[in-house]
């Protein structure tokens, strides 16, 4: 392996390192923990008999193979997330004999599907010492579903990966996918996670059956999969009696371990466009133009309005506009929106379907849309070579990139972070956000990176600054700040859909309603489900009466 | 209105027609291996280090190096660099995990970036 001395020395002559902070790429925990009050000899006979269900090759456990497992974009030195060790099975019967050694052992167990939900706490555990069950390997794409436009798939298979293989096979199903194309279609549906086209809100539009494993070994299938036959089970969700799959997402009450998917075929047409609006206020002429586009539906897909660095930001660096500390001045601003021939606000939409449907639509969206000061309106064909606009029409088509990745180029050695209030498609409550944590985020120091994602009758604040990973101010400056956004979205009742694990408790705090009922059903579920307190402590802000 | 429907019936029957058959089952890794070191680079590396507009290991490359420099495929990587930036991370670049690029896997990415590729 590799020195870290050595690396600096091959990677400054090779000019690869320059201007890098220095080191901020890999910095190792003091140690590698232990779970809790474990004692150490008694965590190693539970690795032995882990190693023995799994293979020696797929336990890791030695410091540099942890790497993989912490929070690259961590705000918080590497201890506060640091994994004990990963275990990576391979089927349902590796994992049943892992949880029953980590019951016998009483070691926490973090799942991960593909462990690339960066922004929010990537492969990292929420409590120190957790070992990971890293289900990556499990990657299997067990059905397509060509006539029902359906897949059932694995917990380790990307969009990427179901992107591939839907083409190589000849497939005329869409995929709906995250913006960074290397996420996983499970993790990013149990995380209640978006996409673009119109099956983009994912949970809502695609989730239909699964299988689970809970902390006692129990495998169960949710709605009609319990029904011997199951014809339905990836066409109707609900089977009979109380419909549990939501207590599966974003919740440590086991294991998921494949799920059923609808995806969209593809449709007779699409043609995707972009409208840009020159003043900073046009989120709220422009909020109240969608709403009722979305709520007829003329709108199918998750609408997006973009504001203008995250729009630049997949295009060019900060540098090139601006050298000096805080926010990015107006004139830069300017300068952006005329190098780039961008807006301060930027909707991107899609038309789906045959000629004349898209026809008629269109002249709908557009002659509403033209309301909104400013407009100007982009097609593909009068838009040619610019990067926001050809990655935004592939993720309305499903078609997986990394191109928005390059927000975090923005700056170097950069990390960023997810804060995501939701608000009602309401232009007067979508201004009072966007000012509100603008004016914060400059506040401390950092640019606003923002956009606004309609599903359907609500709207997404997606926050995602970025900051120099590895600088301790920058890191404190920016717990700081969302922090403070937290406690001001909670005052202005915007709640907030997911968070990163150095927020999970605050948020959940926040859910306050009659004394914190809602906390103390999910514990009550948790010491049902999960008696010996195993998975994924702390996972948004619940934990077990164990580990507590 | 009559011609659109006529004409959108005509489109879905097509649609439907297409459809008729392709029900399967397929029950096989989502990725079939081996794969090349070049496929490994298109599967992993490619979507942010192609040459280009749109790629974000490129675009941040390019802030500090000249042309082609910034474009991994272009340039004569160092092995252990590669190794050392696929397990650890570099800068925005995240690390990756074994059960995502095997040992056996990183060796081919390092042979194919090992020389400079037009």
């Amino acid at each position: 392996m590799l020195s870290r001395r050595r690396f600096v020395q091959a990677t400054a002559a090779s000019g690869l390192l320059a201007g890098l902070a220095g080191g901020s790429w890999a910095i190792p925990p003091a140690a590698v923990p232990s779970p809790g009050a474990i004692d150490p000899a008694r965590f190693a006979e539970a690795l032995r008999a882990m190693r023995a269900i799994v293979g020696e090759a797929f336990v890791f456990a030695e410091e540099p193979q942890l790497v993989g497992y912490r929070d690259h974009f961590a705000l918080k030195p590497p201890e506060a997330h640091a994994a004990s060790a990963a275990v990576a099975p391979k089927s349902v019967e590796e994992i049943q004999g892992l949880l029953k050694v980590a019951r016998e052992h009483g070691i926490p167990v973090w799942t991960i599907s593909t462990g690339r939900n960066l922004g929010y706490g990537g492969a990292a555990p929420a409590m120190p010492g957790t070992l990971v069950l890293d289900l990556k390997r499990m990657n299997r794409i067990l059905e397509v579903n060509e006539k029902h436009a359906y897949v059932v798939v694995e917990p380790g298979v990307s969009y990427k990966d179901l992107y591939n293989h839907l083409q190589r096979t000849g497939s005329k199903l869409w995929v709906d996918c995250a913006a960074p194309g290397w996420g996983g279609v499970m993790g990013n549906m149990l995380d209640r996670g978006v996409g673009y086209t119109p099956m983009g809100e994912h949970f809502l539009n695609q989730q239909c059956g699964m299988h689970v494993v809970l902390s006692d070994g129990t495998v169960i299938e949710t709605g009609l999969g319990s029904q011997a036959g199951r014809l339905a089970q990836h066409t109707y969700r609900y089977g009979h009696g109380p419909w549990i799959d939501g207590l599966f997402t974003q919740s440590n009450y086991g294991v998921v371990t494949r799920i059923g998917v609808q995806l969209m075929p593809e449709p007779a047409g699409y043609r995707p466009y972009m409208v840009t609006f020159p003043d900073e206020d046009a989120i709220e002429p422009l909020t109240e133009a969608i709403r009722p586009l979305k709520l007829a539906q003329l709108i199918p897909n998750a609408a997006a309005s973009t504001e203008l660095l995250w729009e630049a930001a997949v295009e060019v660096r900060r540098d090139q506009y601006h050298t000096g500390d805080g926010p990015i001045p107006p004139s830069a601003r300017r300068k952006l929106m005329d190098d780039l021939q961008i807006g301060e606000w930027n909707f991107y939409g899609g038309l789906y379907g045959p000629p004349e449907v898209m026809d008629a639509h269109w002249e709908v969206i557009r002659d509403t849309l033209a309301s909104v000061p400013g407009a100007r309106f982009h097609t593909a064909e009068s838009r040619t070579g610019g990067a926001a606009f050809d990655y935004r029409a592939k993720l309305m088509s499903g078609i997986p990139n990394m191109t928005e990745f390059g927000t975090v180029a923005w700056i170097p050695d950069a990390g960023h972070v997810g804060f995501a209030p939701v608000v009602p498609v309401d232009g007067e409550l979508a201004l009072k956000q966007y000012r509100k944590v603008r004016q914060l985020s400059n506040a401390a120091g950092f640019d606003y990176f923002g956009e606004f994602i309609v599903g359907w009758r609500d709207m997404h604040h997606i926050f995602m600054p970025t900051f120099r990973r590895g600088d301790e101010d920058e890191g404190r400056r920016m717990i700081e700040l969302v922090e403070a956004l937290i406690d001001d979205a909670t005052a202005d009742k915007f709640g907030i859909y997911r968070t990163h694990l150095d927020f999970m408790d605050k948020v959940a705090a926040s859910y306050d309603f009659n004394d914190g009922a809602l906390a103390g059903f999910n514990s009550a579920l948790k010491g049902a489900l999960d008696p010996a307190g195993i998975l994924a402590p702390g996972k948004s802000g619940i934990w077990p009466e164990v580990a507590a | 209105m009559r011609r659109l429907k006529a004409r959108s019936a005509a489109a879905l029957g097509v649609f439907a027609l297409l459809l008729a058959g392709c029900n399967r089952t397929a029950e096989e890794p989502a990725e079939r291996g081996p794969l090349s070191g070049e496929e490994l680079y298109a599967l992993w590396c490619a979507d942010c280090h192609d040459p280009g507009p749109g790629h974000p290991g490129t675009l941040r490359l390019e802030g500090r190096l000249e042309g082609d420099e910034a474009v991994l495929a272009k340039r004569a990587n160092d092995p252990d660099v590669v190794r050392f930036a696929v397990r650890n991370g570099f800068g925005m670049m995240p690390p990756f995990r074994a059960t995502e690029i095997t040992d056996e896997e990183l060796e081919r990415i390092v042979d194919h970036l090992a020389e400079p590729r037009p």
